[in-house]
């Protein structure tokens, strides 16, 4: 069932086959139906005209048999029409008369009940079609047998009946097609709370795990598996939660040991040696905070309501960051709006969300540069520098967690813009990077615009 | 001057109190809040350097402790927690700083420095940074011990940036310090400021240098070497 492997599609694949068998039984039967309702309506008929001749029939005063048929139906009887034929016989097979050979029956007499009899007979090239109706005349009881010549059947029957199957079979097929399009429907209006909870699960990851498929609306016999599915995202959550609180904490502890480790190698008497120590403490307290970060980071989510000034935001990482910028003689610089930006979220999550481009920046750009900060009026922040710029190929994967661009490059985790990626999409906003034409990088971030007084817009 | 030290780890507490005796600080250390507390109490100190993870109690009920007995002593939080949550909790319990471990030694006791300078602090009124020292009493500038001549308002730059040193002065401060309230401020009249003083402590040799960082302020530092 792999080509059918959903519900829908095993459900339109079984109705499609019910609808080709109704498509084809339907026809038949209407068929069956026409045809059987054309023979009785042919059969009543005889019926009719062996009751008209016994109408004509009289028993005289000496025993015999009287016939005087009048001329219309002594016509419709005669040899050169040919097309009906008639005998009248006693109920002991003798032959009081015949439009054919007198004293001749038209057919050996089948009956001998007293319920009418049909059958159907081929002689020649000409195929009959036989009635025989027990009649009752001056309390005698006679047999009246009626032949119809098949070449001369009512016409219009006939048509109806041949013209049954494929003119009903234009009329059911799109009936059955429209049945069929009216039932996707249905199935889907019916499905779609299992595929919301389907596009819902599909979000569900390790930056993810709050949420939980909408037991509402949905189908009671599903609810079930609904229900057991959320219990297992609970304890997933609550095992996750557990695992980067480790995380945090281990991080944490190591805060004091890399205090005591530092607070040792500034007491050394070797100066040199002592100021590569202190490089590599301080790639290992990167990392740390890092990881401390993206434990933090991963568990952010941005409640309705929180309203952050991205140029403010900009502007406090510029003056966090230009102390360590000036250090590394290279510089920073705030452009963009000059009055405040409102954007929907957490101020102190967008800082460390710039605060990581702009260590970034600095870090990989040459001495004598100038790393820029933008916060624009449509909500976006953008952090350029004088850099080499990203290689296109390496774009989609510099966000990812513990991705270095230099392996060798101690001091670093490759968590710093994994956790830009990680805040920008908890503000359900977006990040771009691309390279400057001259030279250098540029880092996007888009953010929704919140109402200009920091109201959210609705 | 004396400072007490509240550190639950040992080591770090002998390392950080040899490294504060360097600087000339006299220390008193201990591990716990109980006895942070006694101390208090014992003695008068200049500024406390606290841990929050005591093994006793939670260093933050020790600052609000001393802060609800009305002791304006100048207190810096020494910590591993370093989320901003954490930050804005301690200063709003009534701490005059915050430090996250691990940490330069010298930092630290440039920060106490700062904290003992404050209005009610014990340092003397002079700024010093490369050769450069500022009396902001006597209001007088010397590079390697020669006067220089500055003008009010160069000085009125000079000593705000370097109350600061090492971090970014935003230009509206300096706006606010050189013309108060009123109106007629050219736009880039704290510019032309910063650009005399800079190219005087150049010609100087004062060891310093005025950064500026466009579309915020400037950050005076003295480079190394």
């Amino acid at each position: 069932m792999i080509l059918f492997g959903s519900i829908k599609g095993r459900l339109i694949a079984m109705h499609v086959i019910a609808m080709v068998a109704a498509a084809v039984v339907l026809p038949l039967a209407l068929y069956w139906r026409v045809d059987t309702t054309a023979r009785e309506l042919h059969e009543r008929a005889l019926r009719e005209q062996a009751a008209q001749i016994a109408q004509y029939l009289r028993h005289q005063a000496d025993g015999t048999w009287a016939l005087d048929l009048p001329e219309n139906l002594r016509h419709l009887y005669s040899i050169n029409y040919d097309r009906y034929g008639f005998a009248v016989l006693t109920r002991s097979g003798k032959v009081l008369f015949s439009s054919r050979a007198p004293d001749q029956p038209l057919f050996p007499e089948p009956s001998r009940g007293d319920r009418p009899t049909y059958g159907e007979r081929d002689v020649g090239k000409s195929r009959f079609f036989d009635a025989s109706v027990p009649v009752t005349v001056d309390s005698e009881p006679l047999w009246v047998q009626i032949s119809q010549d098949q070449a001369h059947r009512d016409v219009l029957i006939d048509d109806i009946v041949a013209d049954f199957l494929p003119h009903v079979a234009w009329v059911i097929v799109p009936i059955l097609l429209a049945l069929l399009g009216i039932d996707l429907l249905i199935f889907r209006k019916a499905l779609h709370p299992l595929e919301e909870a389907s596009a819902l699960a599909q979000k569900i990851g390790p930056t993810r795990t709050d949420i939980r498929l909408p037991e509402a609306r949905m189908p009671r016999d599903v609810l079930p598996l609904v229900r057991a599915v959320n219990e297992a995202l609970h304890r997933l959550e609550h095992g996750f939660a557990l695992q980067q609180e480790f995380v945090a904490d281990a991080a944490h502890e190591l805060r004091t040991p890399l205090a005591i480790l530092r607070a040792e190698v500034e007491a050394l008497a070797d100066r040199q040696a002592a100021g590569e120590l202190l490089a590599d403490i301080e790639g290992m307290t990167r990392i740390v905070n890092q990881l401390i970060e993206t434990a933090e980071f991963d568990r952010l989510t941005i409640r309705p309501g929180d309203v952050a000034d991205i140029r403010a935001v900009c502007t406090d990482v510029a003056a966090f960051m230009a102390p360590v910028a000036v250090a590394r003689d290279r510089s920073i610089a705030v452009s963009g709006a000059s009055a405040p930006v409102f954007v929907e979220g957490n101020a102190g999550a967008l800082f460390q969300a710039v605060r990581n481009l702009v260590e970034n920046a600095v870090a990989h750009t040459a001495p004598g540069t100038t790393v820029e900060i933008a916060a624009n009026r449509d909500g976006s922040i953008v952090v350029s520098d004088a850099g080499p710029g990203i290689p296109a190929e390496q774009r989609e994967l510099i966000f990812q967690r513990f991705w270095r661009g230099d392996r060798r490059r101690a001091g670093s985790a490759g968590l710093g813009l994994a956790i830009v990626a990680r805040i920008v999409s908890a503000h359900g906003g977006g990040i771009m990077v691309s390279n400057a034409p001259a030279r250098g990088a540029v880092f996007s971030i888009n953010l929704r615009p919140a109402a200009a007084d920091g109201s959210l817009r609705t | 001057m004396r400072l007490l030290l509240v550190e639950d780890n040992a080591r770090l507490m002998a390392l950080t109190r040899d490294a504060l005796g360097r600087a000339g600080f006299d220390t008193d250390g201990v591990t716990t809040a109980a006895d942070a507390e006694a101390a208090l109490q014992a003695m008068t100190y200049s500024a406390m350097v606290l841990d929050l993870g005591l093994p006793d109690q939670d260093g933050l009920v020790v600052l609000r402790k001393v802060r609800a007995a009305g002791n304006a002593l100048p207190i810096l939080i020494l910590t591993a927690r370093g989320g901003v949550e954490d930050r804005v909790r301690g200063l709003d319990a009534g701490a005059d700083d915050y430090l996250v471990k691990p940490f330069a030694q010298e930092e630290l006791q440039a920060r106490i420095r700062v904290l003992l300078r404050r209005p009610g602090g014990l340092l003397g009124q002079a700024l010093e940074l490369g050769r450069l020292r500022l009396d902001t009493v006597s209001r007088e500038v010397t590079i390697d011990g020669a006067l220089q001549s500055l003008s009010p308002r160069e000085m009125t730059v000079l000593e705000i940036l370097l109350r600061r040193a090492g971090h970014v002065v935003p230009k509206s401060i300096l706006e606010d310090h050189l013309f108060g309230l009123s109106a007629e401020v050219g736009s880039n009249a704290v510019e032309v400021y910063v650009h005399r003083l800079r190219k005087q402590l150049t010609e100087a040799h004062a060891g310093v240098e005025i950064h500026t960082i466009r579309g915020i302020g400037y950050l005076v530092s003295a480079p190394a070497q």
